[in-house]
């Protein structure tokens, strides 16, 4: 099945109880919903259960959307609100059992337990340290298969909003990188001079 | 937008927006020969535009690694139609998956190795024997544990314990042996005079509702 997301998905029967529709449906949009959930989660919550549960959501209550027009915009909050709450909940569950036992949680990254490299963990932080309104357009773009205009569907804002969104979020994610990497410097250079008096003395 | 009239005439905001527009395009691919000129333009009084538009590139290119690891995992999520009703993968998903991988295969074990009491409190397995209990501070754990169960039942305040365990972390040790961390599960009686319940909302959100009392009592009676 080609998992491009389209404009052909058919989301009117999906809403209407159609079973195959509706699976239909959710592999031509899972993707985004990904995307969304890794822009909205809490950093240690993991990906693919957020995903089931958006999954589960979409089948409960897919029904109740009243426009299919507004089965995007639906999808959207119902998966930001999975991913806040949802994401919090099982972070602090999870949390507080190890706590009480006396343990903390080794730290994965972002998306679960997926090996990155040094680059893309590096600059997913400073993407998710963007405001709200940047985040997601920036990290939506990078599906190859989502244009402007999908973008702007999903986050229903004009088209040129979205543009202008991205250009100017991969303007703050340079300058954000930009800055890091001076204060890493810095902070090496301090270092450096410190071991290299303490050697001296 | 094309010549350097129009360049020159613009505010700082404007001039900023434009090479951000500019770069932008050049990575998404959709730079028209128009943009490309004003590029050029741009390019032969700040050459720092090409540094720009070489990190951007690259940090493009990272976050689209991130975004195939995330596609990866996403392409693996099918909607519960499959495998029964959207209650049972409920089930599934707020118990054992929510812990993940090979832990679901964990609780099923430590089931099998440590043994449960029953909810039915007449088929304890591993609860003490009346007149045989150790001393609570000379007991083992499971020992101490074992009594707790047997003295709550008695008294009525447990039920009895959940046979199944929820695995938190299983941590495979250098030996070759794995240590799991989990939760027993012990149900216990309280009478209240106020309850809450949580629900969902039609946009997933959690919210809390109060449970009519007074109508559960004339349920239960009718």
């Amino acid at each position: 099945m080609n998992e491009r997301w389209d404009q052909t998905l058919p989301i009117e029967s999906a809403i209407a109880g159609h079973s195959d529709a509706l699976s239909q449906v959710w592999v031509g949009v899972r993707r985004w919903v990904a995307v969304i959930l890794i822009a909205h989660k809490p950093r240690e919550a993991d990906l693919e259960d957020l995903l089931q549960l958006v999954a589960l959501q979409v089948c409960r209550k897919v029904h109740e959307v009243r426009d299919p027009s507004l089965f995007k915009p639906w999808l959207r909050t119902v998966t930001i609100n999975i991913a806040r709450e949802q994401g919090r909940k099982a972070t602090r569950k999870r949390a507080g059992m190890l706590r009480l036992v006396g343990r903390s949680r080794n730290e994965p990254d972002q998306i679960g337990n997926m090996q990155l490299s040094e680059d893309a963990k590096r600059v997913l932080d400073a993407a998710l340290s963007l405001p709200e309104k940047y985040r997601e357009p920036v990290l939506m773009r990078c599906q190859q298969s989502m244009s402007y205009k999908q973008i702007a569907e999903v986050l229903s804002l004009p088209e040129t909003t979205i543009e202008t969104r991205i250009a100017r979020g991969r303007r703050m994610l340079r300058e954000t990188i930009e800055l890091q990497t001076k204060q890493e410097l810095e902070a090496r250079k301090k270092q450096g001079t410190r071991i290299a008096r303490v050697g001296g003395a | 937008m094309n010549d350097d009239q129009n360049q020159s005439n613009m505010s700082p905001e404007n001039s900023a927006h434009l090479r951000d527009l500019l770069i932008s395009r050049v990575i998404d691919g959709s730079a028209s020969p128009e943009d490309w000129s004003s590029f050029r333009i741009l390019a032969a009084t700040d050459a720092e535009v090409w540094t720009d538009l070489s990190d951007a590139q690259r940090e493009h290119e990272a976050l689209c690694e991130v975004m195939h690891a995330a596609t990866a995992i996403a392409d693996g999520v099918d909607l519960p139609g499959g495998s029964g009703s959207p209650l049972v993968f409920e089930s599934r998903v707020t118990t054992a998956s929510r812990w993940g991988g090979w832990a679901i295969a964990a609780v099923v074990l430590l089931g099998w190795f440590t043994g449960t009491i029953s909810m039915n409190p007449g088929q304890t397995n591993t609860g003490p024997t009346a007149g045989m209990l150790p001393a609570l501070q000379q007991a083992s754990p499971d020992e101490a544990f074992g009594q707790y169960l047997h003295a709550g039942q008695t008294s009525g305040q447990v039920v009895g314990e959940m046979p199944n365990q929820i695995v938190i972390e299983t941590l495979p040790l250098e030996d070759g042996t794995i240590e799991v961390t989990f939760i027993r599960q012990v149900v216990e009686r309280r009478v209240l005079d106020q309850a809450f319940r949580e629900a969902v909302d039609e946009f997933g959100n959690s919210v809390v509702v109060p449970v009519d009392l007074g109508q559960l009592k004339s349920k239960k009676s009718q």
